[in-house]
């Protein structure tokens, strides 16, 4: 199917704000021939929950690692809670992270002493809190890590990042090998956690459906790159579905909109667009189109559209 | 986080890691080896057997070597670089915190000499050996402290900056082995030269020269020639200095490149 709109229309890629707890600039990395990460301008606001989507190896987790100072980057740089972010311990005292996968190499340790080890380099950590997470989380403080499955490893993972009450939260895929009773305790605890302590989450995933009720902010990234960020209440307001009735072949002319993602049928279709409705009903109709009907998206229905936007050629 | 409290933490890991356990066991084990081997070996005049070389001869500076080069690699153990991800995620510059490990370690190697050349006094001592102390002096078992940390040095080098150093550290023993064997076989003089100069006895900064002479001075002290003295400080001085050098530089080598 051919795409009758003007593609070229810019999805938002910049946030405005003042307070950014973390803040890259033209970010990019590569790895000898291979681009993992291209250009990418990330701001996330202050006291926000900013989820980051988007498929495997899109980037996510060496962004992340470059937010953390862990790996240099090839061009640009990073900010968080305004110290620049380097092999200097100084921006990762700010973050708590649950990395992707287990990252503890010690098998040998209990988990007890573990958390003793991770809270002699927090001052903040809170001896109170961690033992209610590891009572939440229904965690055995005795097991030896090594033996621990992948979730009960990823528990304990959560808990050594939230127990110093850090004022930035890295989760990269928080959730993942967590059974649903666990995941929904989970959930609750970071609803919770943000209540009690000023927090800003920058959470990776690709189950957005779960981190529905936290966002405010979205970022979707494909391919290295930042395709488009922007606020909920955007997304809300700005990202329709349309339903159109079109005459037999009927050739979409060239509108100045921004199609995200397009199917249905030759006489039928099915457009998400990012744009001002009534601006769009409008271009629409003029082009010969009957708007059937136009609904808003879920924010996990947004981020799998937004997944398919078409990349500028 | 101050660079202390990074060592505190590191050696208190030493302990969970049963790694400390492992150091004590291989600086004990030359003495438990002595009294089975004597003891078991049926010497009508077991105490006669004992021989104090382990601790008053150039073998007590090679030993110190081996602990501490052995140990130098344990320092890493399941976490070479490759895995060194959640090492480097916690609050300490990396470079730093790999030194904090280091030093954390090198902690551990003080009170594994110290076990090592104390159950050996012990021991020779409950087996009437005399000991004479006050002849060998105290510069002896300073040279074999310092012999551990030259090849704690080395050994820490290879294992913190790479993935594999068991395997480094004994290609590089083979390399300058074969190299020898096949200079010595052509006589290529230079090469010769070259090796005699760095690792030979007979070159005063020598490798073996550094590691031995602590050893070489108290066996002559031992056998009652107390007039008896060496170059000690240059040789030990260089190789010490090339093993902090060897250290640091590793430390620096995986700087902002988590994998």
């Amino acid at each position: 199917m051919n795409v009758g709109i003007d593609t070229g229309v810019e999805l938002p890629t910049r946030l405005t704000g003042t307070a950014f707890a973390v803040r890259t600039e033209s970010l990019t990395k590569q790895f000898g021939a291979r681009t993992a990460v291209s250009d990418v301008t990330l701001t996330v606001p202050e006291g926000s929950v900013y989820v980051l989507v988007g498929p495997n190896g899109a980037g996510k987790t060496t962004t992340f690692r470059m937010i953390l100072g862990m790996l240099r980057p090839t061009e640009g740089h990073v900010d968080v809670m305004g110290v620049r972010a380097g092999p200097g311990g100084e921006c990762r005292a700010h973050v708590g992270y649950v990395p992707e996968g287990r990252s503890v190499p010690y098998p040998w340790i209990r988990v007890n002493d573990l958390l003793a080890h991770h809270a002699r380099y927090y001052p903040t950590w809170d001896a109170q809190y961690a033992a209610h997470l590891v009572d939440a989380l229904d965690l055995r403080l005795k097991d030896k890590y090594g033996r621990l499955s992948k979730g009960e490893a990823r528990r304990v993972e959560l808990v050594m990042a939230l127990a110093h009450r850090p004022p930035l939260l890295l989760l990269d895929e928080p959730t993942d090998g967590l059974d649903p009773v666990i995941r929904a305790t989970v959930l609750s605890l970071l609803a919770e956690h943000m209540t009690e302590s000023p927090t800003t989450m920058l959470i990776a995933t690709h189950l957005i459906y779960e981190m529905e009720r936290f966002a405010d902010h979205i970022g979707v990234m494909r391919s290295g790159r930042l395709m488009a960020q922007m606020h909920r209440d955007d997304i809300q307001v700005r990202l329709r579905r349309y339903l159109l009735d079109v005459p037999d072949a009927w050739s979409a002319p060239v509108l100045p909109i921004a199609l995200v993602k397009e199917n249905g049928t030759p006489r039928e279709r099915q457009w998400t667009i990012w744009g001002d409705e009534a601006h769009v009903r409008g271009q629409l109709t003029a082009a010969g189109a009957h708007v059937r009907s136009v609904s808003a998206l879920t924010l996990d229905e947004a981020a799998l559209a937004l997944l398919s936007t078409k990349e500028r050629v | 986080m101050k660079f202390m409290d990074a060592v505190r933490a590191q050696v208190k890991l030493a302990v969970h890691a049963r790694t400390a356990y492992f150091l004590l066991a291989l600086c004990t084990m030359p003495w438990i080896f002595m009294v089975l081997v004597l003891d078991l070996s049926g010497i009508p005049d077991g105490r006669s057997g004992f021989d104090p070389a382990l601790l008053f001869s150039p073998v007590a500076g090679l030993m110190c070597v081996v602990f501490g080069t052995l140990w130098g690699v344990m320092a890493w153990r399941d976490e070479p670089p490759r895995m060194r991800f959640y090492h480097w995620s916690l609050p300490v510059d990396t470079s730093q915190h790999d030194l904090a490990r280091i030093a954390a370690y090198l902690i551990w190697l003080v009170l594994g000499l110290s076990a090592y050349i104390l159950i050996g006094i012990l021991t020779l001592a409950m087996h009437g050996v005399p000991l004479r102390l006050g002849a060998v002096g105290v510069l002896p078992f300073v040279a074999m402290y310092l012999s551990g940390f030259t090849g704690f040095g080395i050994g820490a080098a290879f294992s913190t900056a790479f993935d594999r150093p068991a395997e480094y550290l004994i290609g590089s023993f083979i390399l300058v082995w074969l190299t020898a064997l096949m200079a010595g076989i052509y006589r290529f003089e230079t090469i010769l030269r070259v090796l005699g100069a760095v690792i030979g006895p007979k070159s005063n900064h020598g490798l073996i020269n550094a590691v031995a002479v602590g050893g070489v001075i108290a066996q002559y002290r031992y056998d009652g020639i107390t007039s008896a003295s060496a170059p000690v400080t240059a040789p030990i001085a260089l190789w010490l200095a090339i093993s902090l050098a060897s250290v640091i530089a590793a430390s620096y080598y995986n700087r902002g490149r988590a994998r």
